[in-house]
């Protein structure tokens, strides 16, 4: 599968190519007051109103310096039940490639539904992000109503990651 | 006949006092002879007495009704109309005078019996009568019944008149006794004062001489007092004290002559004094002009020795000159040396400055290569930015490669090729970077450095400024040096010849001296003599007796 790498505190992650629009520089971003902290703000791709999810204020817990290696990576999230375009802010966003290597068994441990398997490169370990799973809405409001997500079979991962 | 200044003062004042005496006696005597010529009973009194008893007897008096009664007589045998009427003026002119008189009386007359009897006994039928006469009498003439008439005055008018005449017969009576009681008062009177007369005057005349003697003893006695005072100050004897009492003209005299007696004694004293102070002196100069002789003469072996020690100073000062001469010979020396020594100095002078300006010129260069170290960075970053375009170019390549499927396989091996080059660009631009960065801090390093030389230059070039300007000073203090060296072998010439001049000045000295030992003892001859004439003085004042 070609996926796209990039990093949070050292942490490697992918999200799937076949999932991606299109990989964009920073641009200026236009804020939004009142929302959740991890919405950076929004701008307009394309003609849409499209808004910016800040990866590493949302898997980190820090706002992604401006490098010229953090990127946004439109792509489609849920809304109230809806696929729309986002685009998800990260760092390190310079490589697509092909990821192989089996998802490691087990338990994954993790407590958001976006978060994929675990994969096993070499020494590193890379974590499979689906972006399609994300709720703008949903997601994050507070820690109790986030626990709400379970345990990811991965079953789906596997029947995407199959070229 | 003496004359009056030559009299004695004693004899003054007796011809005074008698004199006195005299008049007094006369004056007493004149106002004796009047008082007895004039007194009561007396030779005036009885002629003005007789001159107011004629006229008392002649004139009827006015307040006495007895005209008034004798002209209603007359009117009562009166018939022409004309003469009636002028008595009856006449009546009316007589009433009028008895009010006039009776006022007087009135107002002199004393409270008393008298009084009484002239004011209200003699009074009150007088006023009857004049009334009657008014009222009833002449009206009833006027009228013509002459029998009423004479009815009224054979009546109440004589009765009236009658009362009024006991009345008056009683106040006479009564006046006489008073001038009786009044002439035997006045003439007691004058008696008794011709008695105190006659006593002030004998006590007057007794006071007069009494005081004449005292007066008298006090002058003489003074006088005396200062004739004899002045008489032992003529004598010679001034230790008596003079006894001043009083402040009148003989008192000041005597004060005056015991100040001027004091003085003198004050003034013999002092000369005294003054006499012993010039003997002791007249000895202290004796002894003291002996002295100086001695001293003299011990000046004169000092003068002597002094005339050797400056022969001496004129030997070594002729030592000191050629010591100066070599002196002076080295101080040329150094000022040569000093010369040299300058001209070194301006040509690294010279050097220095060329230094500062080359230092100058690197520091400009060093700068140039600092801005072309900012070009370089510039154009790095151009190349940063487009090997980042191009890594982005290159991951959506693959993307659009991937969607693409089996007909994006190839292209996703371009994209592939494509990242690792952008990925080789970037390392590239991070080794330049470092290398430009290594260079810039060279270069600043270069800077400072140059900074730090250029100011030890400059601080060079400011010490051997210093250095030159010392040694001129010194160039130009071993010339002066060399000017005060002439100067004291001047000195040391002139010293050499004072010198020589001090001892000649001495030997004269020498003789100067003795003759001074000489004229000493002329001078104790004229010391003795002053000391014979005070011995003179004194024998003159010793005839003075003074008070200690």
């Amino acid at each position: 599968m070609l996926a796209l790498i990039f990093r949070v505190l050292e942490t490697r992650y992918a999200i799937a190519c076949r999932r991606i629009v299109e990989v964009i520089p920073l641009v200026e971003l236009r804020p939004t007051p009142g929302a959740a902290r991890w919405i950076s703000g929004n701008f307009v791709y394309r003609g849409a109103l499209t808004p910016v999810l800040d990866l590493c204020e949302l898997l980190g817990g820090y706002t992604c310096p401006a490098w010229l290696s953090t990127r946004i990576v439109i792509t489609e999230v849920r809304l109230d039940g809806k696929t729309v375009r986002a685009g998800l802010m990260a760092e390190h966003v310079t490589e697509a490639r092909h990821v192989q290597g089996q998802a490691l068994a087990g338990a994954a441990l993790a407590a958001e539904p976006y978060l994929g398997d675990l994969i096993q490169e070499g020494e590193n370990l890379l974590q499979i992000l689906h972006p399609e799973r994300i709720d703008l809405l949903t997601h994050g409001v507070s820690p109790e109503t986030g626990m709400r997500g379970s345990l990811t079979s991965g079953e789906a991962d596997r029947a995407t990651a199959e070229p | 006949m003496i004359r009056f200044s030559q009299w004695k003062l004693s004899m003054k004042l007796a011809v005074l006092v008698g004199v006195s005496l005299l008049g007094s006696t006369t004056f007493g005597l004149l106002v004796h002879g009047t008082l007895d010529r004039v007194k009561v009973n007396g030779p005036l009194y009885n002629e003005i007495v007789s001159g107011k008893d004629l006229i008392a007897d002649v004139l009827p008096p006015p307040a006495y009704v007895i005209e008034s009664f004798l002209l209603v007589f007359e009117m009562q045998e009166v018939r022409d109309p004309t003469e009636l009427g002028s008595l009856i003026e006449t009546g009316k002119r007589l009433r009028s005078d008895y009010d006039a008189r009776h006022d007087h009386w009135g107002r002199v007359l004393a409270d008393g019996s008298l009084r009484s009897a002239m004011l209200e006994r003699a009074h009150e039928p007088a006023l009857r009568f004049f009334q009657i006469r008014d009222t009833q009498y002449i009206p009833s003439l006027l009228s013509g019944d002459t029998t009423r008439a004479k009815q009224l005055l054979l009546g109440p008018l004589r009765e009236s008149y009658v009362e009024h005449r006991r009345a008056i017969d009683r106040v006479v009576e009564l006046a006489s006794a008073a001038n009786l009681a009044l002439e035997a008062n006045a003439s007691r009177t004058i008696e008794d004062e011709s008695g105190s007369l006659l006593l002030v005057f004998l006590a007057m005349a007794l006071l007069n001489i009494a005081l004449a003697v005292a007066i008298t003893r006090n002058l003489t006695r003074r006088i005396s007092l200062g004739v004899e005072a002045a008489k032992q100050v003529a004598g010679g004897n001034l230790s008596n004290a003079i006894q001043v009492d009083g402040d009148d003209e003989t008192g000041v005299l005597l004060a005056a002559l015991k100040g001027m007696t004091q003085s003198l004694s004050s003034l013999i004293s002092r000369v005294k004094q003054s006499s012993v102070a010039l003997m002791s002196t007249a000895t202290e100069i004796s002894a003291t002009s002996k002295q100086q002789e001695s001293t003299v003469n011990a000046f004169s072996a000092s003068t002597a020795e002094i005339a050797a020690a400056a022969k001496q100073i004129s030997a070594t000062s002729q030592e000191l000159l050629s010591t100066m001469t070599e002196v002076r010979s080295v101080a040329a020396t150094s000022a040569e040396l000093a010369e040299s020594g300058t001209t070194g100095l301006g040509e690294m002078d010279k050097t220095m400055q060329q230094l500062s300006a080359s230092t100058g010129s690197i520091s400009a260069k060093l700068s140039v290569i600092r801005e072309k170290a900012g070009d370089i960075n510039l154009v790095v970053t151009t190349i940063t930015k487009v090997a980042d375009q191009t890594n982005l170019l290159s991951v959506n390549a693959a993307i659009e490669a991937e969607k693409a499927g089996e007909y994006g396989l190839g292209f996703l091996v371009v994209a592939r090729e494509i990242r690792r080059l952008a990925d080789q660009s970037a390392v590239a631009t991070l080794d330049i970077e470092q290398m430009v960065r290594l260079m810039q801090s060279a270069v600043s390093a270069g800077v400072m450095e140059m900074d730090k030389f250029a100011e030890e230059v400059r601080r060079g070039v400011k010490s051997v400024a210093q250095i030159s300007s010392q040694l001129a000073q010194i160039i130009e203090q071993v010339h002066s040096l060399s000017g005060r060296i002439d100067l004291v072998n001047e000195g040391m010439r002139s010293q050499s010849n004072g010198a020589a001049q001090i001892s000649e000045a001495m030997s004269q000295l020498t003789d100067g001296a003795r003759q001074t030992a000489a004229s000493l003892r002329e001078f104790n001859t004229a010391t003795g003599s002053l000391r014979e004439a005070v011995g003179g003085l004194r024998q003159e004042i010793s005839h003075f007796i003074v008070a200690s």
